[in-house]
């Protein structure tokens, strides 16, 4: 029987082969893929992202086991689905219009993948519209928004106020997140919250859709 | 990995060989023809018997170029020096920078109180055990004078501290003949014998020329003692340009070369094989202030023409390092200590004395955060040395051709494979962002340093000597204080 502790410590150390191997064997052996996923997977990058929040482990290291993670995932996700079990909440993850950075961006989504988010990611240069349309699309419950530059960082607000306009701020939270947000900036622009860095966006969702 | 070769062999130079030579041509000539003042008659008629041309009213030896090529060439080229572990062994010659303790702080600031005080014995023994766990002192000199014991074998308690409170090798000071014996006596103790200990050589002995050009009674006591027992030996001095040398930093490396040549004749005569390590603290005095300095430029420049120096006659050596004047830890402090280490490293010195020194205030103050400030100075210094590694692997063409324009290479296999080898790791500078270093408490370098300090002495204590060996040295230090 496959010890899904074993499981956990080969995602923090990052081991993708490993990890796919044991959790192939783990459901032939006839554990259900959401206790795979839980105490396997999530509970390997739950440590991860505890270790990332005080410099234990270097970002390499990180996107290493969210990439092993991943890579599990890719087996998991279709029998999760068949097995109707819930996919956890689903987040819409976007670098604002005129914005072309995505390599925060894009740990944030890994790191929201390992704790057990669906991430839809639009990618860089996202206009407002697209963002509100993707929230609807997607029944997102979560909105995250990433610029990089202090010029582009007025294009979260722009789409907070396209949500209003669409009628559906109330049935998303938004987070914002970059070198230049700060935790006063997302007050002023009337986002929900604001996280740092791409461990701290975890906890930060997981607050917010409490 | 122990020490690092400097970037690959290429060094810092200050001068040229033609340089070299006519510092070296004119030491000689001073040697010749001021000679060197010796208040020893033993030693005086050692140099006679050798050639010397000796002055004895004066106690002036003048010595000849042939005897300066005697003892170069009798002279060994490595010298190696033992911890009581042997994994902290060091040797010269390896063409590997090394980084020592410093040497003879008697003021403290008292790590509870923050008072500045007279350093005591515990001063030393928490220092020695902190330098014990410092990853980049190699070395360990009484960097704490107590004022709190007995003054008639302060020599032998400094010793019996730097031997129960590490196991790296220690350099110990001892003020006359006796002393010396004492020693070689409680090295004999801990290495478990004589020829233990001339297989395994637990301590250097230094003593000091005293600039200008002369050699007092007791230390040349404790150098026969020490030479003729064969154990290894260095010899120091402290020209101060404008004081006790000239004033030209030319002038006083002629000085510094003259009188570290001068002990070494003598240790060789004495027996000729003897190993010896030289080391120049030249400095300068500071005409505005009045004061002697090792805090200074020109202190640095001197120590990488030593190493030069030394380099050319092949002997094993060390140069002086980070010292600072400032009397607080302070942006004086850092600048200071870093600069130094940085430039006698890329000179290419083989032992760096002071490198992570804990001592402040021109090496009178001691303040333990300032140690482990030291190191993590010595820690960048040495990702410097390792200059930069340039293979096809490391060109990554490949890979720059996989990403392509627009891309990034954060999230690329290549980076986790050498991020690791090329980045150096902060370990106790500031990395973090404002707001999370203001969550963090906004600690300063000195609040970081002083957590490390309180973390290494509640947690690091270097293996104790055996119950015999330490009564062996308590008794041998007793019996000194009479």
């Amino acid at each position: 029987m496959v010890d899904l502790t074993i499981v956990a410590r080969l995602v923090i150390e990052g081991e993708e082969p490993e990890v796919r191997k044991l959790v192939q064997q783990a459901v032939t052996e006839g554990v259900t893929p959401d206790k795979v996923l839980s105490e396997g997977l999530i509970a390997g990058m739950n440590v991860v992202g505890e270790r990332m929040k005080k410099h234990e482990m270097f970002i390499p290291e990180v996107i290493r086991s969210a990439k092993a993670m991943n890579a599990a995932m890719d087996f998991l996700k279709p029998l999760l689905e068949t097995e109707e079990v819930n996919l956890g909440p689903k987040l819409v993850l976007g670098t604002v219009k005129g914005d072309l950075h995505d390599i925060g961006k894009n740990l944030v989504g890994m790191m929201l993948k390992g704790a057990g988010f669906q991430v839809v990611d639009l990618g860089i240069g996202v206009p407002a519209e697209r963002f509100v349309q993707a929230v609807v699309e997607q029944e997102a419950t979560v909105l995250g928004m990433s610029a990089l530059l202090t010029t582009t960082m007025p294009e979260m607000g722009n789409t907070i106020e396209a949500l209003k306009a669409a009628g559906i701020r109330e049935k998303v939270r938004v987070i914002i997140g970059g070198a230049p947000v700060s935790s006063e900036y997302a007050n002023k622009i009337g986002a929900d919250g604001y996280a740092r860095d791409a461990a701290r966006a975890v906890d930060k969702m997981r607050g917010l859709i409490q | 990995m122990y020490g690092v070769v400097p970037l690959k062999g290429r060094v810092i130079e200050v001068l040229s060989r033609d340089e070299i030579l006519q510092i070296h041509q004119a030491a000689l000539e001073v040697l010749k023809d001021t000679g060197v003042k010796i208040q020893h008659e033993e030693a005086l008629d050692i140099f006679k018997r050798a050639g010397a041309e000796v002055e004895q009213t004066k106690q002036i030896a003048h010595i000849p170029s042939q005897l300066v090529e005697f003892a170069i060439n009798h002279a060994p080229r490595f010298i190696t020096v033992c911890g009581r572990n042997p994994k902290y062994d060091l040797k010269s010659g390896t063409g590997a920078v090394h980084f020592t303790s410093g040497h003879g702080a008697t003021f403290v600031i008292d790590f509870d109180t923050g008072e500045r005080r007279p350093a005591t014995k515990k001063d030393l023994e928490n220092v020695v055990r902190l330098h014990d766990a410092l990853e980049h002192t190699h070395l360990i000199y009484p960097e704490i004078y107590p004022q709190d014991v007995p003054t008639q074998a302060l020599d032998r308690r400094i010793s019996q501290a730097l031997l129960c409170n590490t196991e790296k090798p220690v350099v110990a000071t001892a003020y006359d003949g006796k002393a010396a014996r004492d020693f070689l006596r409680m090295a004999t103790a801990i290495a478990g014998g004589e020829e233990a200990l001339r297989r395994r050589p637990m301590f250097t002995v230094s003593i000091g020329v005293i600039s200008p050009l002369l050699f007092e009674r007791d230390r040349v006591d404790v150098l026969l003692e020490i030479c003729r027992s064969g154990h290894p030996f260095q010899v120091y001095n402290i020209p101060s340009a404008g004081g006790t040398s000239p004033a030209t930093v030319a002038g006083t490396l002629v000085m510094t070369v003259a009188e570290l040549l001068a002990g070494l004749v003598l240790t060789q005569l004495v027996r000729p094989g003897v190993p010896v390590r030289l080391m120049a603290y030249p400095s300068i005095i500071d005409q505005k202030y009045g004061c002697f300095t090792f805090a200074c430029p020109e202190k640095v420049l001197m120590a990488g023409a030593m190493a030069q120096m030394f380099r050319y006659y092949g002997l094993p050596h060390a140069v002086h390092g980070a010292t600072t004047r400032a009397n607080v830890l302070d942006a004086q402090a850092g600048y200071e200590t870093g600069i130094f280490d940085m430039f006698t490293a890329l000179s290419g010195s083989e032992w760096i004395i002071e490198g992570t020194s804990s001592a402040l205030e021109d090496t009178v103050l001691s303040v333990y955060e300032q140690a482990v400030i030291g190191n993590e100075i010595c820690d960048m210094v040495y990702r410097i040395l390792r200059g930069i590694e340039v293979n096809p692997e490391t060109l990554a063409v490949d890979v720059i051709r996989e990403i392509g324009p627009g891309g990034e290479f954060l999230t690329h296999p290549h980076t986790f494979e050498h991020f690791k080898l090329e980045n150096w790791d902060a370990k106790l500078s500031n990395r973090m962002a404002r707001d999370e270093w203001v969550e963090s408490g906004a600690p300063d370098i000195g609040a970081k340093a002083r957590d490390e300090v309180k973390r290494i002495l509640a947690t690091h204590h270097p293996k104790p000597l055996d119950a015999d060996v330490q009564r062996k040295l308590q008794q041998i230090v007793e019996e000194a204080e009479g």
